[in-house]
């Protein structure tokens, strides 16, 4: 059988013995500790310097930021970003409430996954802010693929949300991961032809963070 | 794996001459190289992050065989399968037999190197899967029947024309009748077709980035989402992965996030890190019934315990490429393997074999940009030079290159003899050198080959040695 074939074969080329009790030990206890390494300095500052990083560092890798004060009026505040038209909104939020009956252009749509969705509107797990990365997670009422299959992707972002480096979403998720964990450092993008970067390769072509102070 | 790097030699040439690709070539190299400059600038911690990151990837090798049945262990866990392959033939018939259950017939696929090392997608069209590679530049070069050039931007060789030739040929019969100028067009239209492709499919096939035991999570890296589509989507996802990819912890994974992006690109991150753990939760909206974890070696576990363990480093960054002089003048195709460049000149003639691949690690200047840049240290010239070594012990070089080498280590030997012969051999050279420029632009037979694409300085009139003599005498004259 392969697995026996490969795994012997290892252990040969190694020079190591398959009953060899030390080995496993100092493995194990290496996952059991799970220690960091290094944490770049950046990732550890105030909170508030983090909420900023978050923004600098997501608005360079092409995504679009705009920082409220509260949830009062997030409809509005996705309006103000949308402009002038009439728009289909697929909506997954579960934090806020969002009110769009002031909108009469405005019509919202069930989800199904389909080949093409104007504008998907969602919360989302956290955020970290060493690279401006959103943290999406796969649940109960989030489909992995409802982050992608928009056009533009507009994301709904509490500051206390927002870590300050990988390893912090590592301690909330380890014991119990989800089925995907995506960070998403800006709208879906390509350099395939002639190296030169273009948007919307095959998720959203636009994506905009709604953050809401607390 | 599929390799012609026999044909080096009339590949390269071909190369030079073709100015499209020589002017796609250019674009990489200034790009890339300046990219990554500034990256690692606004990175104080790059390097001290490399060197932890060679020394995990040393440590997972040094006990690889219990971190791998870890990651077994962690995926059967959480619902999943992992299956073995020895070789290539062996991880080609699991995923072919693996469709087969599901009765498959559609198959979306993601960037992944190891699927072009065991030529995975071309088997799987010969048994009559319809497998359709999404992310966008392997997407055009399977239209073109041609392979990657680049073990991240695949299609790199290719002009926008070409592409735009390339989507009106093949698009039209899909109802896309309009040749396309505009790159975002290009773009446009590919997400169309392949939107399509991701709804309809019955299996996604991905690589992986790294493996981590300690979850069994499987990572992966893009920037188009296609990743995601491809294994969110269908109902079975399998993962065709290299034994080298295991980490042992998540805060390792970190660690190799920092550097991957910035090596490959110059960007802090990729648009997209997936870590997938398990097929899909009973309360999930979406995600794979069906997850399966293909691990193949086809050649890996031969290369620990030698000087080539070192390789099995490789993160497949792409830095040595885009930092090798002759991988920026000849581009991918001439390497005649799926990977090129430093790296490519190193893992060909270990997966195929080295009789056919003996030229690649000959083509190196041994300049060492490779290693200076490369982000798990990998001593990307000594290993060419194990390679040189071997194809020497193996009696493989052409005669002519034997006795060169014979007759150089005899000279060297003998030092008279050695001065005897450069003094005469300077002064024929010198016949031919011009006066006024002071260079010698043609020089008969072979040594013609040097100066058919440079020009070459007139030597002294006298030798090093006699001139250092000379110079001695002069000053004892002097002292005295
Ligand atoms: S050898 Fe080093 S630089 Fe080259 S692809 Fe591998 S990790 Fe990157």
């Amino acid at each position: 059988m392969s697995r026996t074939e490969i795994l012997d074969r290892i252990r040969k080329k190694l020079a190591v013995d398959s009953e060899d009790k030390t080995r496993l030990q100092v493995v194990e206890s290496r996952l059991a500790n799970h220690l960091p390494n290094t944490i770049p300095s950046r990732c550890r500052q105030s909170h508030s310097d983090l909420v900023d990083l978050f923004q600098e560092k997501m608005e360079k890798a092409h995504g679009t930021v705009n920082r409220v004060n509260n949830d009062t009026d997030l409809g509005g505040e996705i309006m103000a970003y949308l402009g002038d038209g009439s728009f289909e909104l697929c909506i997954n939020v579960l934090e806020f409430e969002l009110d769009f009956s002031a909108y009469s252009s405005v019509q919202t749509v069930e989800w199904t996954p389909r080949s093409s969705l104007d504008i998907c509107i969602s919360d989302c797990f956290g955020a970290v802010a060493e690279t401006g990365s959103l943290v999406i997670s796969s649940s109960k009422q989030m489909p992995l693929s409802f982050n992608f299959l928009g056009e533009k992707h507009i994301v709904l972002l509490k500051e206390d949300q927002i870590m300050g480096a990988y390893e912090d979403i590592w301690a909330r998720t380890r014991n119990d991961m989800p089925r995907d964990i995506t960070l998403v450092s800006g709208p879906s993008c390509t350099g395939d032809i002639e190296m030169i970067m273009e948007f919307g390769a095959h998720g959203p072509k636009e994506l905009h963070i709604i953050i809401i102070g607390s | 794996m599929q390799v012609n790097s026999k044909d080096f030699i009339p590949l390269v040439n071909l190369a030079l001459d073709n100015n499209s690709l020589q002017a796609s070539l250019g674009m990489l190299g200034k790009g890339l190289s300046f990219k990554r400059t500034a990256a690692v600038a606004d990175f104080p911690e790059f390097d001290q992050l490399r060197d932890e990151a060679r020394d995990i990837k040393d440590h997972c090798l040094q006990y690889l065989d219990i971190y791998l049945m870890k990651f077994e262990e962690q995926v059967t866990n959480k619902g999943g399968h992992v299956h073995w392959a020895s070789n290539e033939g062996e991880a080609r018939e699991i995923v072919l037999s693996l469709c087969q259950a599901e009765n498959a017939r559609t198959i979306t696929k993601s960037k992944s190197m190891v699927t072009e090392e065991i030529d995975l997608v071309p088997f799987l069209e010969d048994h009559g899967l319809d497998a359709v590679e999404t992310d966008l530049g392997e997407y055009i070069i399977q239209l073109r029947g041609e392979r990657p050039s680049h073990i991240i931007a695949p299609a790199v060789h290719l002009s926008k024309s070409q592409v735009a030739d390339t989507f009106f040929d093949q698009h039209s019969n899909l109802g896309f009748n309009e040749k396309l100028t505009e790159r975002v067009d290009l773009v446009g239209e590919a997400r169309q077709v392949l939107r399509e492709k991701f709804l309809g499919a019955d299996v996604g096939i991905s690589g992986a980035n790294f493996l981590v035991a300690d979850t069994g999570t499987i990572v992966l890296v893009t920037n188009e989402g296609n990743a995601e589509l491809t294994t969110a989507i269908p109902e079975t996802h399998i993962v065709v992965t290299g034994i080298e990819k295991i980490i042992p912890t998540l805060e390792d994974a970190s660690t190799f996030i920092r550097l991957l992006a910035r090596s490959a690109v110059g960007a802090e991150i990729s648009a997209y890190t997936s870590f997938i753990t398990g097929p899909r939760r009973e309360e999930d909206q979406d995600g794979p019934k069906n997850f399966h974890v293909v691990l193949v070696d086809n050649g890996r576990s031969e290369m620990l315990g030698t000087e080539l363990q070192d390789m099995l480093r490789c993160i497949r960054c792409s830095a040595c490429l885009n930092h090798c002089p002759v991988y920026l003048s000849i581009g991918g195709h001439a390497y005649g393997s799926v990977y090129s460049g430093p790296m490519g000149a190193v893992l060909t003639p270990q997966f195929s074999r080295l009789e056919e691949a003996k030229q690649l690690p000959n083509a190196s200047t041994f300049c060492g940009r490779c290693e200076s840049v490369c982000p798990v240290h990998i001593p990307l010239p000594k290993l060419m030079r194990h390679w040189r070594n071997k194809e020497f012990e193996a009696g493989l070089n052409p005669l002519s290159m034997r006795w060169g080498l014979r007759a150089w280590a005899l000279l060297n030997r003998h030092p008279l003899l050695q001065h005897m012969l450069a003094s005469l051999g300077i002064r024929i050279l010198g016949l031919f050198g011009n006066k006024a420029t002071g260079y010698i632009i043609k020089l008969p037979g072979l040594a013609g080959n040097w100066t058919k694409d440079r020009d070459f300085r007139t030597p002294p009139s006298t030798t090093f040695m006699s001139q250092w003599k000379t110079m001695q005498k002069n000053r004892q004259k002097k002292e005295v």
